[in-house]
């Protein structure tokens, strides 16, 4: 336990002082946006729909970027190596680390949701509590996936152009769930339509998690 | 196995005369079932019959990614090289199945519906079933390590087998199922009796086809790598 | 004979993609309900089709690794063998 938050700290530490993933992720998440504005023209049918799909695909690919890099400035630190000599629990590795890329990707979306929203021409939603409860689970969903398949591709000759691969189709729930569930939030739906989708991004995280957890032993044995 | 020949005994070879005959005469009864003996069905025409080798490759998609998946699961505990063959074996050949199934699904949809391709749940997570084959194929080719490999590819086949039933029930709940395959006749819901034994007939000789493939893979699979081993160790021991 | 066999199966599947898209002319590909029901027969034949050069280019792939580790197999007796 007391690795987990020893990892845990080391990282959001030195992400304060080189501040590499926050920044590089956000930046890209925008420049993601304004692409996407350029590409489906000024004022498209539905803002909100395509707003809360344009916003996800950013925080995807961005997610992305985040995940390589922090397993591969981990692999270039030769921490984990250093981590692995000791008898810590692998468990709590991985925990560090995805919740540590957990946390730089909320951020990333803290500062990019409003904007989408500003881009879009949208109203604020009626619930943002729940708004930003989906961007949680989605993110734990997408994270808690990514750092287990980000830790097996960084090992590899292909390094970040793997990571994608593995990680999109096996991420396609969250994202079906994240957007319906963004796209009915920002429409101004009713609840009950909202919760089946955060239902099932619960289910994925849970499932996923306690997946990640019990495999990432086999990953790093060196 | 005995050195350097992929050898049977008599017994094996008999089974493998018999499997063979039995999948060429399979596959002659099915073309013969499926387009001489049973009718045109009325609403769909003649396109249907892509159906009766559709359906099988789909079964045995799904049948080799289970396959592949317990074969993880057991090589992750027991550690045993046997196991990992056996998963790879299956997930490739799962691949050209999975591959024949994305291709005359279109064929069979737009005579049918109309468009060549309809985001529904079975032909969905069956596209994606195909990425996370292809990807798990990729990870293979590109870890340096054959056993760190093996490790990886259980992990992402065990990844994968979890997530086929979310993906299909959250493309359920988006999208809504694969139309109804075709009302009988009579107006009941299944199929006529003609066409269930001309479906399950073709499905039997797939099955065997893919049992019949898959073992040949996962020899040929063992031999690669006991070679792999043999050749790292020679040339560790500086013998070339 | 590898170089043939490849050969082969090219003119074979340029054949058979040649006769198939010749058959499926424009208006070709009726949906249900029309008068005739051989009017969509290219489909089936292209995936009929694609189903068996599917698995035959599996197998021959099969056979070509098969062969590769036989000659490997014989490379490294031959290494074996030299060094004793």
């Amino acid at each position: 336990m007391r690795v987990f938050w020893a990892i845990l700290w080391k990282d959001v530490r030195q992400e304060w002082r080189r501040r590499e993933l926050v920044l590089v992720m956000a930046v890209f998440s925008v420049v993601v946006l304004v692409l996407f504005n350029f590409a489906l023209g000024l004022s498209p049918d539905r803002p909100a729909n395509v707003a809360a799909a344009v916003m996800w695909i950013a925080f995807t690919f961005a997610g992305t970027l985040g995940l390589n890099r922090s397993l591969a400035m981990e692999r270039d630190d030769q921490c984990l190596r250093a981590l692995l000599l000791s008898p810590a629990d692998r468990a709590w590795i991985y925990l560090a680390k995805a919740v540590g890329n957990m946390v730089f990707l909320l951020i990333v979306e803290i500062l990019v949701v409003p904007l989408t929203l500003i881009l879009f021409n949208l109203s604020v939603p009626l619930m943002p509590g729940w708004l930003a409860l989906t961007c949680i689970l989605g993110t734990i969903g997408f994270v808690g996936v990514g750092t287990l398949l980000a830790g097996m591709a960084t090992g590899t000759r292909m390094r970040d152009w793997l990571l994608p691969l593995l990680l999109f189709p096996i991420q396609v729930p969250v994202l079906i769930s994240a957007v319906q569930a963004t796209q009915l939030l920002l429409n101004s739906r009713p609840l009950d339509e909202i919760t089946l989708w955060l239902q099932l991004l619960v289910a994925f995280d849970l499932v996923f998690i306690a997946a990640s957890i019990l495999a990432f032993e086999y990953i790093v044995e060196e | 196995m005995e050195s350097g020949k992929l050898s049977r005994t008599r017994w094996t070879r008999g089974i493998w005369i018999v499997a063979t005959v039995t999948v060429i005469a399979g596959f002659a009864v099915s073309i013969y079932l499926v387009f001489i003996s049973t009718g045109i069905e009325r609403n769909l025409g003649f396109s249907q019959k892509i159906f009766y080798f559709h359906v099988p490759c789909a079964w045995i998609t799904y049948l080799a990614f289970g396959i592949a998946a317990i074969s993880s699961i057991l090589y992750l505990i027991r550690n045993n090289q046997v196991w990992d063959s056996i998963a790879y074996s299956s997930i490739e050949l799962g691949t050209v199945f999975t591959t024949l199934v994305i291709v005359t699904g279109p064929l069979w949809a737009r005579p049918t519906w109309g468009a060549y391709w309809v985001w529904d749940a079975r032909l969905t997570t069956t596209l994606i079933l195909w990425l996370i084959e292809l990807s798990y194929l990729l990870l293979r080719a590109f870890v340096e390590e054959p056993e760190k490999a093996a490790k990886y590819g259980a992990v992402l086949a065990l990844l994968g087998a979890l997530d086929i039933p979310i993906i299909h029930y959250s493309v359920v709940l988006w999208r809504g199922m694969h139309p109804v395959v075709m009302q009988s006749d009579a107006g009941g819901g299944g199929l006529p009796s003609e066409f269930f034994v001309a479906l399950m007939i073709s499905l039997a000789t797939f099955t065997l086809l893919f049992f019949l493939l898959l073992t040949v893979r996962v020899r040929l699979e063992l031999v690669r790598s006991r070679l792999t081993n043999v050749r790292n160790r020679i040339f560790e021991q500086g013998l070339a | 004979m590898r170089k043939t066999t490849a050969l082969a199966l090219t003119i074979l599947i340029t054949v058979f993609v040649f006769c198939t898209v010749s058959v499926a002319q424009p208006g070709g590909d009726i949906v249900a309900g029309q008068i005739s029901p051989w009017r969509n027969a290219h489909f089936v034949i292209l995936a009929y089709g694609a189903v068996w050069v599917g698995l035959a280019l599996y197998v021959l792939r099969l056979a070509m690794l098969a062969r590769s580790l036989r000659r490997e197999l014989s490379a490294l007796e031959e290494l074996a063998s030299d060094s004793e």
